[in-house]
């Protein structure tokens, strides 16, 4: 991963002091709520329903041990031990006190980390594959790119007060596991016919009140034009955006409102004032990180797995589950990357305790090389496992509550910290996550429904990405009262809205409404192959719908 | 609000200064000046000694020659939301643009003076005024801006604290035209041993 050198290691030391500095003026009655407010949401720091809550960049995705050891002593310290992975691959601390966040943060910039544009109206931490670099189908390493794009991001003078919340993701694989359709900006690091390297770029996507796919702006971006383009199209957000509404400030808003033609043109307009100034990138810049990334140096193996693995597969039908489930395959033969589950039956999607942590990092170490990735789908990853050693790193974490074999199925619930921490949420996710996956523990017949995507936000903002789940949930108030609107057919790639299949439920008719959903997919999948949402493509949310509140309209005409 | 009478102190080109211009806000302050114009023969020597006449963009619009060949100094005072192509073509005869900021969150005003100053090509003093206080004036400094009011009960002397918040900076901006990455090649190529014909510091 990508190391500081003194430049990058001063600017956030130099964060930590502007920040100790405002946060003691704020106590000191110097600066006002109202000023302090979108000064420490730069830094990552909301006030919450229970306590400030500060969310931690981790950029791209990319832990070191070290790094992580350090995130357990401040749950540890500032905490109460436990630390909760966003859908955007951070990690959020629920319980710190306002006036330790600059001791935090400055325990963060000791092991290269912070908290930097984590919130507010600016760019905030740029996300990718957490696979990238290891995953079997990339194309491009991403991570370069994202660097480039962090440092870019990082302080920018002029796109710190944006109309609304900017965020960055780019792909570099076949598959798209970075969400590139529902982002602000969306980067696809693909070779041109003569194998140069450049970005598919799409605009104005995003969840929330307004879910929406991306358009697709340009084609092909020439890497060289990479922060030239991204200032042009920040440039025109930032003078154009609405500013008014806030539910109408993001970018995909003003997309449409110009229409992607204009707002191309635009763009375009905007990008020749400055396309190859110095801003322009140069191959120096691409290899001085690449030096700085210390990339794993892999031992030479045989890429099939050995007779005695084979054999304890054969004969460990749990061993093969999770190998099946919780494995991917690697760009190096003989490796493997692992996910570690945070979604183990009745636990909160992507809480994780200091102690845990601390495993983790060790496990990163002793079966890696002290490399974790954080997924937006909040599970960690080592990277950079031998093959042979998947029984003994399957033992690890079956002791330590990681193995549960359900990456892929319907109870790896994406899920927002709802109404339980968040001030915004509508209503509370993580019970409705937890009793989805009580309900569906049983390993047995997750695997026969097979591959599902489940995802829990709490409110309209749609932190939990509850659109492009195949089946959505959505918390939403009525008179004061928790309901739930449940969504079908969405997915994230490629990427689909899902659509509201009626009136919102309690709490308690989800998980049956689930088990309705389920049975419809079961009756009419023409094989086991066949998706939930497949089926919902092919015959529609009707049946689905009909099922679901047959019950109630029964009830009705009684 | 009419500043005319007092003279404010305000930050420029990182000191402290009294604000030298005075503002006209309507058709009427501008009569009423050409009005004083004619009777004290010292007021226009005033204006061309470096005191200047601000005005809104709306009243050079309405206005214009009435207020562009004022004796001295001129200077637009325009909105976030104002389109530079509305006034580019008398930035030749501009010698201030202040930029309002209703709010320190309204980020419009940090693209106009960008664009003013890397496209247009404005040399003339770029104002910040309205909500403008020690945490802000950096990223301001940044884009483009070289003089600071203060917002009220801001000492402007409060915001020299502020421009020296970062040592150092990744991107381009006004400021430094060069992004870091761009200068650390250049550097190295200084260090290299010297060409016989040094050509510039284009890469």
């Amino acid at each position: 991963m990508y190391q500081y050198d003194e430049i990058d290691q001063r600017l956030v030391d130099e964060r930590v002091s502007q920040f100790r500095e405002q946060t003691r003026r704020f106590l000191d009655g110097q600066l006002s709520e109202e000023d302090f407010r979108p000064l420490r949401l730069q830094n990552g720091l909301y006030i919450q329903r229970h306590a400030p809550m500060l969310r931690v960049a981790i950029p791209y995705g990319v832990l070191a041990a070290r790094q992580l050891r350090r995130l357990a002593h401040i749950a540890r310290t500032y905490d109460r031990g436990v630390g909760h992975f966003s859908t955007r691959q951070n990690i959020q601390f629920n319980w710190p006190q306002l006036a330790q966040v600059p001791d935090i943060l400055a325990e963060l910039a000791a092991v290269q980390m912070h908290a930097i544009q984590t919130s507010g109206n600016c760019v905030r931490n740029t996300t990718t594959d957490h696979f990238a670099g290891v995953a079997a189908d990339e194309l491009i390493d991403p991570r370069i790119y994202c660097e480039v794009i962090r440092q870019w991001s990082t302080f920018h003078p002029e796109f710190a007060f944006l109309p609304r919340k900017f965020k960055i993701a780019v792909n570099g694989a076949l598959q798209d596991r970075a969400a590139t359709w529902v982002h602000d900006i969306g980067l696809h690091a693909v070779r041109d016919d003569q194998g140069q390297v450049g970005f598919r770029v799409i605009v104005g996507g995003g969840l929330g009140r307004t879910p929406m796919l991306g358009v697709l702006v340009r084609e092909f971006l020439p890497l060289p034009h990479l922060l030239t383009y991204l200032e042009a199209i920040l440039r025109v957000y930032n003078r154009y955006g609405r500013r008014d509404n806030k539910q109408k400030a993001r970018i995909k808003i003003l997309v449409k409102a110009l229409t992607p033609e204009r707002f191309i043109r635009e763009v375009e307009t905007e990008w020749l004032r400055w396309k190859d100034g110095p801003s322009t990138l140069l191959p120096q810049e691409l290899a001085r990180i690449e030096a700085r990334m210390q990339r794993p140096h892999y031992a030479s193996l045989p890429a099939a797995p050995s007779m005695a693995l084979q054999q304890m597969l054969a004969q460990q039908p749990g061993l093969r589950r999770w190998r099946e489930r919780n494995v991917q395959a690697h760009q190096v033969p003989g490796y493997a990357a692992v996910t570690l589950s945070l979604k183990a039956p009745g636990q909160a999607p992507g809480d994780i305790s200091a102690a845990q942590m601390d495993a983790v990092a060790d496990l990163s170490e002793q079966f890696g090389f002290g490399e974790i990735r954080v997924s937006h789908e909040q599970n960690l990853i080592l990277p950079d496992v031998e093959q042979e050693q998947l029984p003994a790193l399957y033992a690890a974490l079956k002791s330590w509550g990681f193995a549960t074999p359900n990456i892929g199925l319907l109870s790896n619930i994406i899920s927002c910290p709802g109404g339980d921490y968040c001030a915004l949420a509508n209503a509370r996710s993580i019970p409705v996550a937890q009793a989805i996956s009580q309900r569906f523990g049983d390993l047995q017949r997750l695997e026969e429904i097979g591959a599902l995507d489940l995802n829990i936000s709490g409110c309209m903002n749609a932190c939990g990405h509850h659109h492009v789940g195949h089946i959505g949930i959505l918390g939403v108030d009525k008179q004061g009262a928790e309901f739930y609107q449940i969504t079908i057919g969405g997915r994230q790639a490629p990427a689909r809205l899902g659509r509201v299949i009626g009136p919102a439920l309690a709490a308690e008719q989800v998980p049956d409404a689930i088990e309705r959903l389920l049975e419809v997919y079961l009756e009419q999948r023409r094989h086991e192959e066949e998706l939930f949402v497949e089926v919902v493509e092919r015959i529609g949310i009707e049946p689905f719908k009909e099922r679901v509140y047959a019950e109630e309209r029964q009830a009705l005409c009684a | 609000m009419n500043r005319t009478d007092i003279a404010q102190e305000m930050i420029l080109d990182g000191v402290i200064v009294r604000d030298p211009y005075q503002l006209v806000m309507s058709a009427q302050d501008l009569q009423a000046l050409w009005a004083d114009l004619s009777r004290e023969a010292e007021l226009a020597q005033a204006l061309r000694d470096g005191c200047g006449v601000l005005a809104p963009l709306t009243l050079m619009q309405a206005q214009k020659e009435a207020f562009l060949v004022l004796p001295g100094r001129k200077g637009l005072i325009v909105q976030p939301g104002d389109e530079p192509e509305s006034f580019a073509a008398e930035l030749e005869r501009l010698d201030l643009i202040a930029v309002d900021f209703p709010l320190f969150t309204d980020g419009r005003g940090h693209s106009l003076a960008r664009t003013l100053r890397d496209h247009y090509g404005f040399k003339g003093e770029l104002r910040a005024q309205g909500d403008v206080f020690e945490d802000t004036v950096h990223y301001l400094a940044r884009c483009g801006f070289n003089a600071f009011v203060p917002r009220s009960g801001v000492p402007p002397v409060q915001l020299l604290q502020g421009f020296h918040t970062f040592s150092e900076s990744y991107q381009a901006a006004v400021d430094c035209p060069n992004p870091l990455f761009l200068r650390r090649i250049l550097a190295q190529r200084e260090e290299m041993p010297a060409p016989a014909v040094f050509t510039g510091n284009t890469p």
